[in-house]
């Protein structure tokens, strides 16, 4: 692959937008926090909110990852050519939303309450 | 609840657009009451299994003053919408228009 200006200006361009994704994302009303999962090996590639807390995020990778991989298998049983897109958790006053990527490459969560 | 508004319920649910079909299931997965437009005992039962996977994967992960409510799991042709009781799950298919 060839890396010339306009390549590197459109890496940059995508990096600033992604950026934009996120920060939009942490500043919505009642979102506890984001985190970005390497679905491969479960580490944590980049997190915001949780109060700082990294056994949090720590705490939520795990389980997640494991509880994703599970639900994308259900859904392959059912139907060896369907796969997950989306999955929404209800748990009390939490509510977790996740979003695997279509190549596999991360998995994007994030954590919010409900206000009632 | 009586079994009849719990029929009436199911009916509704059922008949809503987009919707394929409805199951409630014990928490091992076994199916109580499917309604199924297209009459399919085999899909119940998987949908039932998966139902009853998640929840007790779920029960697991989260600690007691999380316990899982209700999960949404939306692939590329269903949308499975799982609502957790202590003793019964009930799960609804819906179809998904592109």
């Amino acid at each position: 692959m060839e890396f010339n200006a306009s390549t590197t200006n459109e890496r940059e361009r995508r990096i600033k937008s992604v950026e934009e994704v996120l920060l939009r994302i942490a500043k919505h009303e009642g979102v506890v926090g984001y985190l970005v999962l390497n679905p491969a090996d479960g580490r944590v590639m980049r997190y915001s909110g949780f109060s700082s807390d990294e056994r949090k995020v720590k705490k939520y990778a795990d389980k997640i990852n494991g509880f994703t991989a599970l639900a994308a298998s259900t859904i392959r049983t059912i139907d060896w050519k369907d796969d997950l897109t989306f999955l929404r958790m209800g748990l009390g006053l939490t509510e977790i939303l996740i979003a695997p990527d279509v190549d596999k490459q991360y998995v994007l969560i994030v954590v919010q309450e409900i206000r009632s | 609840m009586t079994s009849e508004r719990v029929e009436s319920v199911l009916e509704l649910i059922t008949y809503t657009k987009g919707v394929a079909g409805a199951v409630v299931c014990n928490r091992n997965g076994e199916p109580i009451r499917d309604s199924f437009q297209d009459l399919d005992r085999n899909r119940a039962v998987a949908y039932s299994n998966m139902a009853a996977d998640l929840a007790r994967d779920a029960a697991l992960l989260f600690s007691a003053d999380e316990s899982l409510d209700a999960v949404r799991v939306r692939s590329l042709n269903n949308e499975i919408i799982i609502k957790c009781h202590e003793e019964f799950l009930l799960v609804v298919i819906q179809e998904l228009t592109k």
